[in-house]
């Protein structure tokens, strides 16, 4: 067995490489170069190396490179001349399947002579106690490469170590990135799915509202049309054998069939709400109110009512049911001023927390807030029919509206000092 | 001659067909109506190839106008429209649409297929024999129909 080391450098016969000349210069006569110290050399490189025996099973370590020594915490005097195995027993924490171990790697090149490189290998390098003791988590690539003398035969394994523990901890996290990736992906997909549910299911429950729109349009209609025409027919027929008293029965019949007709097409109007689309532009709003008043004082020439209407406020909304949702706020406002002198009617935007707001206001006959968790339901009513007329579908007609534009809608009134509605319209700043 | 001119009535209520009669005689429009129950009848009348087995087999002459509800038992007022729309004889026959519907589908699916006019039942009798007797006026005398379409 043959050993290299500090003791017997002096011994070892300096070499001089022959450096194939493909410059075409000539070479200096061998006696006139210094020797080379490739011992030193050998221990200054950069690379981790160590020169092993092929004296399989032992390995025994023959040389090693300071870089080497530096890396695993050893030092020459205590690695050089024993075995592989000894020094660094097998602390492989993680062999990749398949993969040759070192012992086995050294073995193939002993046997074949050839060079073998490893695949990448967790090898915890133990910590010396002055650094804390314990280990570190390493990554490194061996290569091992024969050194085979002039006649072939099997001199050295030339043991070589690379750290890719960077580059193993980024694949690493490049992985679980990945893994990350394909999680999100699977769970929105599932959420696709989810979505893609609901919207067959809403499609379903859009339908079977049609279905039943048709129906009340249609079929209720009939059966009223009947009531009030056979009434009329008894009028005006047999008017001779009538008394008033049942005259009158029949008034109320075809008042009440009167009633429940407009109570449909206030249904189907609310219903339309739900199934319209909301296609948002921008709409002067100040401008569709003073219409909406104008219409108003039109068909009502007798009143004087004070409007006070923000100029030029635009809202990004969906331009009809604006309307729809306008004429029901203001109409009221009308109606409910219409039993005071002094009529006012406000329009326009506020802010109340960082949230813009439109309001409506009115100092009309308002309401008992104690009620007002019914007012924007269908049908619910805060004064007697015989007071102020309506089918009490207008403010759920509204709240409908706003809620299409994902938008809410809120009150404050006093029984005679007014109200005062407050509604959003979602993101409607245009 | 104008009380020769037939109205046609294509109504599945009882109820509606005897109201719309009276309303028509209440507004003094005397012209014949002829009151039919459902398309399949309405399409036997008109084209007198009957769709089930039935005595006529040759067309009847055709009204002045078609009163024409829209949701009939077997073919639909839509369906009447198609085929009277679909053939040369009858392509410009008045139709009017008298139905309770309002809904924007059947309205628009109405003028798609070229009904002259749509109308709605009134549920107040009064209205509704406003309506007739213009409805009657309008198609039975003051209406100039196209050449050769009788």
């Amino acid at each position: 067995m043959s050993s290299v080391s500090r003791g017997n450098r002096g011994t070892t016969q300096p070499k001089i490489c022959e450096v194939p000349s493909s410059s075409g210069a000539t070479m200096p006569p061998e006696s006139l170069l210094p020797a080379v110290d490739f011992e030193l050399i050998f221990e200054s490189a950069s690379a981790r190396l160590l020169v092993l025996c092929p004296d399989s099973p032992r390995f025994t370590i023959a040389g090693a490179s300071n870089a080497f020594l530096n890396a695993t915490h050893t030092e020459r005097g205590t690695v050089v001349g024993r075995g592989l195995f000894e020094v660094f027993p097998d602390r492989l924490v993680d062999r990749p399947a398949g993969e040759r171990d070192l012992r086995s790697s050294l073995e193939h090149v002993w046997s074949s002579k050839r060079a073998d490189t490893m695949a990448p290998q967790r090898y915890d390098i133990p910590l010396p106690p002055a650094q804390g003791g314990g280990g570190c988590e390493r990554f490194h690539r061996s290569s091992n490469t024969p050194v085979l003398a002039s006649n072939g035969d099997l001199r050295y394994i030339l043991h070589r170590v690379e750290d890719v523990t960077e580059a193993v901890l980024l694949e690493r996290q490049g992985e679980a990135q990945r893994e990350r990736i394909e999680a999100l992906t699977r769970q929105s997909e599932v959420a696709e799915a989810d979505i893609a549910k609901g919207n067959a299911a809403l499609e379903e429950a859009n339908r079977e509202l049609e279905a039943f729109s048709y129906s009340v349009s249609h079929d209720l209609r009939a059966p009223l049309r009947a009531i009030d025409g056979f009434s009329q027919a008894l009028v005006a027929d047999y008017a001779s054998t009538l008394d008033e008293q049942a005259q009158h029965y029949l008034d109320r019949v075809r008042a009440g069939a009167q009633r429940m007709s407009e109570l449909i097409d206030d249904l189907l109007n609310l219903s339309r709400i739900h199934r319209s689309p909301v296609r948002r532009t921008r709409v002067n709003a100040s401008e569709l109110c003073a219409r909406i008043l104008t219409e108003l004082a039109g068909r009502d020439p007798g009143r004087d009512v004070v409007a006070q209407i923000a100029p030029d406020l635009f809202s990004y909304a969906d331009a009809h049911l604006l309307t729809v949702a306008l004429e029901h706020l203001l109409g009221n406002a009308w109606k409910f001023t219409s039993k005071r002198a002094g009529a006012e009617i406000h329009f326009g935007q506020s802010r109340l927390n960082d949230e813009l707001h439109w309001y409506v206001k009115d100092n009309g006959a308002g309401f008992d807030m104690a009620y007002a968790s019914r007012l924007f339901s269908p049908f619910q009513r805060m004064h007697k029919a015989s007071e102020f007329a309506g089918s009490g579908i207008g403010l759920a007609t509204v709240q409908r509206i706003v809620l299409r534009h994902g938008g809410r809608i809120w009150v404050e009134a006093a029984m005679n000092e007014g109200a005062r509605f407050f509604f959003t319209l979602g993101n409607d700043h245009a | 001659m104008p009380d020769e001119q037939i109205i046609l009535l294509v109504e599945d209520n009882d109820d509606d067909a005897e109201l719309t009669v009276r309303a028509f005689r209440e507004a003094r429009i005397n012209n014949p109506i002829v009151r039919l129950e459902d398309g399949v009848a309405a399409l036997d009348y008109l084209f007198g190839s009957p769709h089930e087995t039935s005595a006529t087999s040759t067309p009847n002459a055709l009204p002045a106008v078609v009163l024409l509800d829209l949701n009939l038992p077997r073919a639909t007022g839509l369906d009447v429209l198609k085929a009277v729309r679909a053939d040369a004889r009858t392509k410009h026959l008045p139709i009017v649409i008298l139905t309770s519907s309002t809904e924007d589908a059947d309205r628009l699916a109405a003028y798609d297929h070229h009904a002259n006019s749509y109308v709605q039942k009134p549920v107040d009798y009064q209205a509704f024999v406003a309506a007739a007797r213009q409805l009657g006026l309008y198609w039975t005398l003051l209406n100039v129909t196209t050449p050769r379409v009788r």
